[in-house]
């Protein structure tokens, strides 16, 4: 068999196997080229023993986003949730050898598709599901003690840059997606799927993934310390978000520097 | 009986590392003779994988059994992922590295299914020099698995077993024989199990894997699910026959059970694994 035979037959099968994973409006009967490369069995045609592979293959992509985006499918609904994920599949094919990667521009996908009912909301609780995806994956690096943050005397704080480790995101949402999330993993009833701003610190500890609504003010700071400022510049970004008098965010601020570190946010200072 | 082709270890009986038996298995050491990991999982994380993975490779036995080397694919071989399969290698000293005989994708794509083969003579070629090329880059022998099939190409210039028995041969790599996957096959395509069995070196088996499978009524589905039958039992104390003693691991994926009950099911294969076990598949029941 030439070598371009073994390359058509690949191209046929691989075809075939991932067509119903295109809208039905797409799809092709293809039996006659399973006839031309595939025997019958006593009970099956060609056709029908091809087929065997395209349930298995599109049942077990849609399961595996359904497994990553379990409050994008409860709030989606079951058979609209299949929709939205075969129609991401059509567009997105898995080309890479982990699956863990599958549903990584669902948010984007779900952002451009206009059609989608609660288009808005099911972005935003797909950007958190993938954020705590790739928190759940980000490479390994050594976390500071909270001594090491505790010996850092205000009077300095003007120089250090204390970094965030890696695993480790902050989200902004139109929607109480971190509520929605919980209450979806918990099995418990959703809260109010109006609007809301929100936002969010994801962040892995001990190998699990921690997911908590923060306020404004000390979003402010963490992320400016997630832009690697320093901590003079996080704390002059959470003065500006709270308005008010300084000196009441003080001790607000060393609670913060005592929690985060004891959360194991930080990785290093600069 | 010939020696074995590959110095490489009988580990008695083992089980998959599954997500949900990890607690246990850390907690509570189990007796388990050995565990099989997927390589994939435990590739691109730095997260709670990888550490489960380093502490059940300090406490027992493991071999990697991959999903995505897609050694029948015309798509050129994926040396990030190989390399990443190294680099893990390295860290955790499996015992030995598998993947199947099958492709996964074409044009840069990962279907992410086990897929068939036809079994020509430059199907063949291509499949020895690609195995040859990742025993290169991986630096050690990889076993083969074959694979349990729905479809069977016109094209086809053998069988299956022949193309496995001559791969093996002409590639110098192992082979993992999983002979549930054989009986999946040979009811979907109406061949001889035994005669399959009896057509591979035995010499060069390294593993065997067990499980269950579901009967759809118009064929077979390798669903890895449940106990399995008596036949592929049976079909096991044959090959064990042929090659002697073998790791020999139970697949449980879906609707996984407790830990004790995969063990249970795995242990079933000590019977066979004693000289002179004929009809022990029964006395096991």
């Amino acid at each position: 068999m030439p070598r371009g035979e073994l390359d058509e037959i690949q191209t046929w099968f691989q075809a075939a196997v991932v067509r119903p994973s295109l809208p039905p409006s797409r799809r092709g009967a293809s039996s006659e080229a399973a006839e031309v490369h595939v025997l019958h069995s006593r009970t099956l045609t060609a056709q029908e023993r091809v087929e065997i592979y395209a349930d298995m293959h599109v049942a077990r992509l849609v399961n595996v986003l359904a497994e990553d985006y379990p409050a994008v499918r409860a709030v989606a609904g079951h058979d609209d949730f299949d929709v939205l994920a075969r129609g991401y599949l059509a567009d997105h094919p898995p080309r890479s050898f982990t699956l863990s990667v599958l549903g990584r521009h669902l948010p984007e996908w779900i952002a451009s598709n206009a059609i989608l009912p609660r288009r808005e909301l099911l972005t935003d609780l797909a950007r958190l599901e993938l954020a705590m995806t790739r928190v759940f994956d980000a490479p390994r690096e050594s976390v500071l003690a909270p001594a090491d943050i505790a010996a850092l005397p205000p009077s300095t704080w003007a120089d250090p840059r204390p970094r965030l480790i890696s695993a480790l995101e902050l989200l902004e949402f139109e929607h109480r997606a971190n509520a929605i999330v919980r209450a979806v993993r918990q099995g418990e009833d959703l809260p109010p799927l109006d609007p809301a701003r929100t936002r969010v610190l994801v962040w892995r500890k001990d190998d699990v993934v921690w997911r908590q609504d923060l306020d404004p003010v000390a979003f402010a700071a963490l992320h400016a310390l997630w832009e690697r400022a320093s901590l003079a510049d996080a704390i002059a970004a959470a003065e500006k978000e709270h308005g008010g008098d300084p000196a009441e965010l003080e001790p607000r601020v060393a609670q913060w520097m005592s929690d985060w570190s004891q959360d194991g946010l930080f990785s290093s200072i600069e | 009986m010939k020696a074995p082709r590959f110095d490489l270890p009988a580990l008695g009986v083992g089980i998959g590392l599954r997500t949900t038996h990890y607690g246990r298995v850390l907690a509570e050491r189990p007796a388990i003779d050995w565990f099989e990991v997927i390589t994939e999982n435990y590739l691109s994380t730095g997260g709670r994988p990888l550490r489960v993975l380093e502490q059940v490779a300090e406490r027992y036995p493991v071999v990697f059994h991959g999903v995505s080397l897609s050694i029948g694919s015309t798509d050129p071989l994926d040396r990030n992922y190989l390399a990443q399969v190294k680099d893990l290698a390295a860290r955790i000293h499996p015992h030995w590295i598998s993947d199947h005989l099958c492709w996964t994708g074409v044009a840069g794509r990962n279907v992410h299914d086990l897929l068939p083969l036809p079994y020509t003579e430059e199907c063949l070629r291509h499949v020895v020099a690609r195995v040859r090329q990742v025993q290169d880059i991986l630096e050690r022998p990889i076993a083969l698995e074959n694979p349990s099939s729905y479809v069977q190409f016109r094209a086809s210039q053998m069988s299956e077993a022949e193309f496995l028995a001559r791969m093996a041969e002409d590639a110098d790599c192992a082979l993992l024989l999983d002979v549930n996957n054989v009986y999946v096959s040979s009811r979907n395509h109406d061949f001889d199990p035994v005669a399959y069995v009896d057509a591979l070196p035995a010499e060069r088996v390294v593993q065997f894997h067990v499980a269950g499978h579901t009967d759809k009524g118009t064929h077979l589905l390798d669903t890895h699910s449940g106990t399995a039958r008596l036949e592929v039992w049976d079909l096991l104390r044959h090959a064990l026959e042929r090659t002697g003693p073998r790791a020999v691991l139970y697949e449980w994926d879906e609707d996984i059970p407790d830990l004790d009950v995969v063990h249970a099911e795995a242990l079933r294969a000590r019977a066979f694994l004693q000289p002179s076990t004929r009809g022990a598949a029964h006395a096991a029941r």
